[in-house]
């Protein structure tokens, strides 16, 4: 250990007197500060506001933080100094033991647990261990069969009965998201985004309403016919360059409404997929493992969009049990 | 128009402009830029006033000559 150093004030009597002094000012702030936070928690008026340069500011409530943090950090400070300048200083060691038990302590130990299993009885009365564990065994059956029972199993026939299905049926209109109104394709300005639902969503109510709005939820897209490639296999899902596509990012389930209209990519905010809806909905950016479905549209007879069928891919994010490496146009 | 109408869009405007006009009692805004310039002054007036103080209380002080 190196030798023991004397502080200035352990030597100096004015210097002491002066740390003496310091930490007195300190905790002598306090009770002023404290005070004057209960002055002006009564006195300053809740409305008036302090307006200069940056600050725009609550003056009650700056004032409150002030003198409230400033009698905090004062008290603080007075102790700290307190300890640095006069408290005594002098090192001093420790000895610490080794961190096993003594040899002795561990000899008992062990006696001791030998005796506890002479006293159960365990040992050689043999048929009390094994019919105990089988009891513990069988005891988890009630809390297993209870648990299986809280949903139903995810068989084939039952996805193909949920996710693997929406509303959207052969001639059921799109309609705006909130106000249902019905969509005609002259009205869509090229690069404007519509948020759409299927029509028939209306007809349901509660849990229903929202189990199948999470699915269907729609975004129908202008862009101009020139600049966007559809494929072989989709033709006549569009309306000129009308198109409809999920709504439901495939990741993880978000809705997206990130439309840029000049690349014609659909940015969902929450891990930043990005799909190419001039391209059948491909993804160009980001965690999404397959491209957004797309909804074929067609006009009915009063010129308004209606869909031709479901989807022909199940919309929303991707689950192990269907392979979606097919769901490119090729 | 729509899907939003002009007198829908009217309203949402004013009602943001109002906002921006009325005094906020939450102190000193730092701009009002978000999380990155929140955490600019967090890691320069924050941690550098906690990395004075560290420094001050573990510092050596005067000693006798």
């Amino acid at each position: 250990m190196e030798p023991h150093l004397p502080r200035l004030t352990d030597v100096d009597e004015k210097a002491a007197n002066r740390a003496t002094r310091q930490v007195a000012t300190f905790f002598g702030l306090v009770p002023v500060l404290s005070i004057g936070f209960a002055v002006v928690y009564f006195a300053v008026p809740g409305d008036s506001y302090l307006d200069f340069g940056p600050l725009r500011a609550n003056t009650r409530n700056l004032l409150l933080g002030l003198t409230f943090g400033l009698a905090l950090l004062f008290l603080g400070v007075g102790a700290v100094h307190w300890a640095r300048k006069l408290m005594d200083d002098e090192e001093m060691i420790d000895y610490r033991h080794g961190a096993s038990s003594s040899d002795a302590d561990k000899n008992y130990m062990l006696t001791e647990l030998d005796k506890v299993v002479d006293e159960s009885k365990l040992t050689r009365r043999k048929v009390i261990g094994r019919s105990l564990l089988g009891a513990l065994a069988t005891i988890l059956l009630p809390m297993i069969v209870g648990l299986a029972d809280l949903g139903p199993w995810p068989t084939k026939k039952k996805r193909a009965e949920t996710i693997e299905r929406t509303i959207w049926a052969p001639g059921v209109r799109v309609v705006n998201d909130i106000t249902f109104e019905p969509i005609k394709p002259e009205d869509i300005e090229i690069g404007q985004l519509i948020n759409a639902e299927p029509a028939n969503l209306q007809d349901l109510e509660g849990a229903e309403f929202q189990i199948e709005k999470a699915k269907a939820a729609a975004i129908v897209v202008r862009m101009d016919p020139n600049t966007i490639t559809i494929p072989p296999t989709r033709q006549g899902w569009n309306i000129g360059g009308v198109l409809c596509y999920s709504k439901i990012c495939t990741h993880v389930g978000c809705p997206i409404s990130l439309w840029e209209q000049q690349t014609h990519h659909l940015l969902c905010p929450c891990h930043q997929s990005t799909f190419d809806l001039g391209d059948a909905g491909k993804v160009v950016f980001g965690p999404a493992a397959r491209p957004l479905p797309q909804l074929p549209i067609a006009l009915d007879s009063e010129g308004y969009i209606v869909a031709q069928r479901d989807f022909l891919v199940p919309p929303g994010p991707s689950f192990f049990e269907r392979d979606s490496r097919h769901d490119s146009p090729e | 128009d729509e899907v939003l109408r002009p007198e829908d869009k009217r309203a949402i405007i004013g009602y943001l402009q109002g906002l921006h006009e009325r005094p906020t009692d939450g102190g000193f805004a730092l701009g009002g830029l978000g999380p990155v310039s929140e955490g600019l002054w967090a890691w320069i007036i924050g941690l550098g006033s906690l990395i004075f103080f560290a420094m001050w209380i573990a510092a050596k002080g005067a000693k006798a000559k």
